[in-house]
């Protein structure tokens, strides 16, 4: 991979943590509940799965607002109207939309009926 | 070695290039592997399975028009609409899909041609003989009956004993090859063989589309391929993955087939999302607006579209929370749709539209898409989806999507791209008319299915009782499906009268500014006498005289070098020249080695295992064949390409378009190892019936050597590719031969694990552990042949320090199976430790 | 339909907004679904509910349908004055078009549906643990097998009829012998499915004394469609208590029974 083509290849990491982050949720919650690790109570109420996931959740937004600002730093410095500078300006829009996206299905994350 | 001229009479030059480039006559058709002949033969052979999908559409109609109808009985329903859904979408729309791509691809980028010609030729057979397949057995009665998505047990062999189920696995297992390799070539096609100068960002938008849309294939597919060969596996071996009786889960097919099956309708609507990107903005008389905001959208569908899968699946009894997850990201498609739909929206407003009837298409295509996009969000409420779920609601719905995102879009594409293909244009039109049978005969065929739904009709029932209050709506929903097909039918008429007497207006009579039109109309069999440097997202627009000047020869490449046939390869990105690719021409290896394959599946279809065999053989033989007489056997540096410019020979670019396919055939190929070490985990976590009365004890020596062999096969490979082997044949050789024997060692250390595997037949963990062994057992025998074939290769003088491209492609293969091999000795130990009690 | 909600949660305010609303949706469904065509009613319809989880997804199938018809005649009109008076709006820069239209619009009307969905999904979900009373469903090709355990052990078995108390909310406990099927009683509560190997959850709830039909809704074979059933609501407790006491005693393969795993 040359430097030429890391922006490209940057265009599917902002949706490529995402879509990991989304596959990772959904299992730890799967095998959590197989394990009945909802029963298992942290800190008062907040039981061990929830707060694994909320971790996982917190883990994949601290890279993605990493690659955002990677993505931004990038375009800052690669000169305007070139095919470089579309694709890095390419990569901080998914990245951004690879957030928003993350956010839109943490608002699920503090359901309580995460086991049934 | 003849030196290159460039030839400017367009006569001369027309017929030096046609002579490389022609496709024989008579039975010479046959080998045919030119892109624009195997494109246009998937688009005539998917409009044939689309009339018959649309015949067993009228069945399924006449059948409900009214309550009690004795029409059909429900077995013959059940295949009748089983055969319906699979038909539309396996053997109609994808395969449409690829045609398209096939047939406009190179020419809007700029090349003389797909860069693995024979691979779609393959691709095509594979296609028509899966589909020969599932309409034989529809012929002889016993097709598929249990629905397109084909749910487990029904059908296992104890609820579905015939052929039926056989002959949807197999059937569709063998089409999806075309699918497969139809997506390498897409990837690669878009990504190297475009004209010179076309950077990412001057790309037109269809291939940024087809781009994405293949990189979907790639990744969607096999989990279906998976799943479907252990669902065969089952019935014809009683292996139990989906038997929840043995440790098997009925659910985990659910979840492998809408893994695909998700992705498969955004598969679908990409391309034609892409043909309205095209088309609209020629309508509009002006560019598109926001075409870096369409590029993020289409990127930002394809991921979310993996993570939508369990919306089919909300009334299965998965908790809330996860629910609420897929919930969440269904909903969340809507706004990169509604990016592009603005996006044209707003070209609309900005250009002055013109009212022609590819636009009428397409505004029916608006009307009807974003209604079924909203019922869509609808049916993504988890609460809703719990009334309407197997309903004719959701019938009502996903034809909304499917007719209005994939069909109307498609006979816009026809209207607007048949000057293409025949040079003429339409006298009289009765194209109007038809478009308004079937758009007034869709609308009232399903619009009103929505109240069907909710008022309580399930789907995929072979009639009903009058009491229910849905006599009138399905009535209604009878007449309008028949005007639609009358509507279709005056379409037919149409474009064969079109086809037949239209007039020749010349070149690009829509005066659109894509390079297709820059070719002749119909097309010459190699495009473009010569290969245009482009500089901008509407070449025609920008210079008006650009096809003359290139069949003048006055682009690169105006001339034949050798006899080969020629085209420009680039470096990704930016698009500078980098590589001449050079093609194959017409041969009949594909259609061979296709059927070779057909041998294989219906071999397996009839259960006779050796001649199976054979055929497996026999395929990846003649598939190895079709790299003789290919390659060079001395280095021979850069080539003179016109204009002064010189640039080295595919193989000794270093970047060669057979290594970017190796590549990336292997993500596919990961992600059928990925959807096997899901299938296995999940049945060791959730099946029922756990854990297994007896686990593997695994042998530590025979695990040490698989791991051993696999790892020395590795780095074996990866030395005869270094700087300092590469150019001594003796070095080279005696790596590869390492190579082969590490393959061997881990192939024994394999089988002997195999043997170990505690009765596979009574219950899923032995299943799993066997299935997994022998998919990487696969590969490390595959991964012998390939070090062998390298060697022999070697010898035979095609490779050397510049020319390595044989000897990479197997590394790459070797280091996979390496990876592949370690995970699955690890997901080995993990099962029987998640499955000890 | 009657025209409470299922959700008491939200508050009065809401309260009356939301019952504006609906009328206005009722009103708007009314025209542009063809009413003499289509009345709502019907043995198997889900806009005639009779049970509080039916209610509240009819009510949501109102309120969505309201606000994709408004989408729709959006877009519409916006495609029509583009072609007829393309003027007014020639102006509008790129951007807007993309974020006000793409990204702005589809927010502000998918967060609103979102937070209600999730809110109203709970509400269920929360339900689903509260039945008084527990009936086992065995779902079989082709019907339907329910079984009733007495305080005394005694259980008891009735085909394609289920017996329950109005108002008085029963837990069924789901699973299949064989292939998958769903269970769907399309005037009490939404569907859910059948599967061998597992067992699902799912309350009913009906309002008022009365038969109220129910289907498989899972491609489940040949006679598919013939896999039908009702639920016999009776007045009283009492009442129920002796149906289920004059019924057959159930028979070992009938039970409920989804291998090693809860
Ligand atoms: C030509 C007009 C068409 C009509 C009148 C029509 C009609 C129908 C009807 C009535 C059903 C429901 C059958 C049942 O549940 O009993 C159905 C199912 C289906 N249709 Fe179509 N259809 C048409 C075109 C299409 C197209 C173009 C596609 C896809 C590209 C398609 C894909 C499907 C699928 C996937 C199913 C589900 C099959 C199943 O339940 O297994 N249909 N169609
Ligand atoms: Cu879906
Ligand atoms: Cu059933």
């Amino acid at each position: 991979m040359t430097s030429k083509q890391q922006g490209f290849l940057f265009m599917a990491l902002g949706f490529g943590i995402w879509i990991a982050g989304f596959s990772l949720l959904y299992a730890v919650q799967a095998t959590g509940c197989e394990f009945a690790w909802q029963q298992v109570r942290l800190l008062g109420s907040i039981s061990s799965l929830h707060a694994a996931l909320y971790g996982l959740f917190a883990a994949h937004m601290a890279g993605l607002l990493w690659l955002l600002a990677h993505c931004r730093r990038k375009l800052a410095t690669t000169e305007n109207g070139t095919s470089d500078a579309f694709l890095w300006r390419a990569s901080a829009c998914l990245t951004l939309a690879a957030i928003a996206a993350l956010v839109w299905i943490g608002m699920a994350l503090p359901l309580p009926s995460v086991c049934r | 070695m003849s030196e290159a001229v460039p030839i400017q009479d367009p006569i001369r030059l027309h017929k030096a290039l046609d002579a490389v480039w022609r496709t024989p006559p008579g039975v010479g058709r046959l080998s045919a592997v030119n892109h624009t002949i195997v494109g246009r033969r998937f688009i005539v052979t998917a409009f044939v399975f689309f009339g018959i999908g649309g015949l067993l559409a009228m069945l399924i109609r006449a059948q409900l028009a009214t309550p009690r109808g004795v029409f059909l009985g429900p077995e013959i329903y059940n295949q009748v609409f089983t055969m319906h859904g699979t038909v539309m979408m396996f053997l109609f729309a994808i395969p449409l899909i690829e045609g398209v791509t096939f047939y406009l691809l190179p020419k809007m980028l700029g090349a003389r041609d797909m860069a693995f010609p024979r691979l779609s030729a393959y691709g095509y057979w594979c296609y028509l003989f899966g589909g020969a397949i599932l309409i034989v057995g529809m012929v002889l009665g016993v097709a598929p009956n249990a629905g397109w998505f084909m749910y487990t047990p029904l059908t296992s062999r104890p609820f579905t004993p015939g052929i039926n189920s056989d002959l949807w696995l197999i059937g569709v297992t063998f089409v999806e090859i075309s699918a497969l390799s139809a997506a390498v070539e897409i990837i690669v096609s878009v990504l190297k063989l475009r004209a010179p100068g076309m950077s990412l960002d001057k790309m037109p938008l269809f291939a940024w589309y087809m781009l994405v849309t293949a990189f979907m294939m790639l990744f969607g597919f096999p989990p279906l391929i998976v799943g479907s060969v252990l669902l065969e596996v089952e019935r014809a071996f009683g292996l139990p993955f989906f038997d929840p009786n043995r440790g098997g889960d009925p659910i985990l097919w659910q979840h492998l087939f809408w893994l695909f099956g998700h992705p498969e309708v955004y598969i679908i609507f990409l391309p034609a999302a892409g043909v309205v990107s095209t088309i609209l903005p020629v309508f509009a008389r002006r560019e598109i607006i926001g075409y870096l905001a369409i590029v993020v959208s289409i990127v930002a569908l394809a991921f979310l579209s993996f993570g939508l899968w369990v919306h089919h699946m909300f009334t299965v009894g998965i908790p809330h929370l996860a629910l609420a997850f897929f919930s969440a990201a269904s909903t969340a498609v809507a706004i990169p749709t509604a990016v592009q739909i603005f996006a044209w929206i707003g070209t609309l407003f900005a250009g002055r539209p013109q009212l022609r009837l590819p636009m009428l298409y397409i505004l029916g295509f608006f009307f009807i898409f974003v209604t079924g996009g909203l019922t869509g969000v609808m049916v993504a409420i988890v609460p809703f989806n719990w009334q309407v779920h197997d309903t004719h609601f959701v019938v009502a719905h996903l034809h909304y999507v499917l007719v209005g995102g994939f069909v109307f879009p498609m006979l816009a594409a026809t209207h607007y791209w048949l000057p293409h293909f025949t040079g003429r244009v339409p006298r009289v039109s009765l194209g109007v008319a038809a478009f308004w049978l079937i758009f007034v005969g869709f609308n009232l065929t399903f619009l009103i299915m929505h109240a069907t739904g909710l008022l309580g009709m399930t789907r995929r029932i072979y009639t009903y009782d009058p009491a229910n209050g849905w006599e009138w709506l399905n009535l209604v929903s009878s007449i309008g499906s028949f005007v639609m097909a009358i509507g279709l039918a005056l379409f037919t008429v149409d474009v064969a009268l079109q086809i037949r007497f239209g007039r020749r207006p010349g070149r690009n009579p829509w005066r659109a500014g894509t390079l297709e039109w820059a070719t002749g109309t119909p097309p010459p069999s190699y495009n473009f006498a010569s290969i245009p440097v482009v500089d901008t997202r509407s070449p025609l627009k920008q210079s008006t005289g650009l096809a003359v000047a290139l069949a003048q020869g006055r682009g690169y490449l105006g001339f034949v070098r050798d006899g080969r046939l020629e085209t420009l390869g680039v470096e990704v990105t930016s698009g500078q020249v980098e590589q001449v690719v050079r093609l194959p021409g017409p041969t009949y290896l594909p259609l061979v080695s296709a059927v070779a394959t057909a041998v294989f599946f219906l071999a397996v279809l009839f259960q006779v295992y050796v001649v199976a065999v054979i055929g497996f053989v026999a395929t990846i033989g003649t598939l190895l064949l079709w790299t003789r007489g290919h390659g060079d056997h001395a280095d021979r540096g850069a080539m003179p390409i016109g204009h002064g410019k010189y640039v080295p020979s595919h193989g000794e670019s270093g970047s060669s378009p057979s290594q970017w396919a190796m590549w990336i055939a292997l993500f596919g190929d990961a992600t059928a190892f990925g959807s096997l070490a899901f299938g296995s985990l999940y049945l060791a976590i959730v099946a029922p019936n756990w854990p297994p009365p007896q686990l593997a004890q695994w042998n530590l020596l025979l695990s040490g050597s698989a791991a051993a062999g696999l790892v020395l096969a590795a780095i074996a490979a990866g030395r005869s590719v270094s700087p300092t082997v590469l150019p001594h044949a003796a070095k080279r050789k005696r790596w590869l031969f390492v190579t082969a024997g590490a393959h061997s060692m881990a192939l024994a250390a394999l089988v002997g694990m195999a043997f170990g595997v505690p009765a596979p037949t009574e219950h899923a963990y032995g299943a799993a552990a066997l299935v997994v062994l022998c998919y990487v057992a696969l590969h490390v025998a595959l991964g012998a042949v390939f070090a062998l074939y390298g060697l022999w290769r070697s010898r035979r003088g095609f490779v050397s320090l510049v020319r390595s491209s044989d000897l990479m492609i197997g590394r790459a293969w070797h280091a996979f199976t390496a990876a592949i091999g370690v995970v699955t000795l690890l997901l080995l130990h993990a099962m029987s430790w998640t499955a000890s009690p | 339909m009657k025209g409470s909600v299922g959700s008491k949660r939200l508050g009065a305010t809401w309260g009356t907004t939301w019952k504006r609303a609906k009328r206005f949706a009722r009103a708007f469904a009314a025209c542009a679904l063809l009413t003499p065509l289509i009345a709502c009613a019907g043995p198997l319809s889900t806009l005639e509910p009779a049970g509080p989880a039916a209610r509240s997804i009819a009510a949501l199938w109102w309120v969505m349908l309201a606000g994709a018809t408004l989408l729709l005649g959006l877009v519409i009109c916006l495609l029509a004055l583009a072609f007829l008076r393309p003027a007014v709006a020639r102006g509008v820069p790129p951007a807007l078009w993309i974020v006000g239209g793409g990204l702005a619009l589809p927010a502000l009307v998918l967060t609103p549906l979102m937070v209600y969905a999730l809110a109203s999904g709970e509400n269920l979900f929360q339900a689903r643990a509260e039945g008084r009373t527990e009936v086992d469903v065995l779902a079989r090709q082709w019907e339907w097998v329910f079984t009733y355990r007495s305080a005394d052990g005694t259980v008891r078995r009735s085909n394609n009829v289920l017996h329950l108390t109005a108002g008085q909310p029963v837990l069924l406990r789901i699973t299949s012998a064989d292939v998958i099927h769903s269970f769907w009683v399309p005037r009490l509560a939404g569907k859910i499915d059948a599967t061998p190997g597992h067992v699902t959850m799912l309350r009913l709830n009906a309002d008022v004394p009365g038969r109220y039909r129910g289907v498989c809704a899972e491609f489940c074979g040949i006679a598919h469609r013939d896999m039908q059933m009702t639920v016999e609501a009776h007045g009283s407790e009492d009442e129920t208590g002796r149906v289920i006491d004059g019924l057959p005693p159930a028979m070992p393969e009938d039970l409920v029974d989804a291998g090693g795993r809860p």
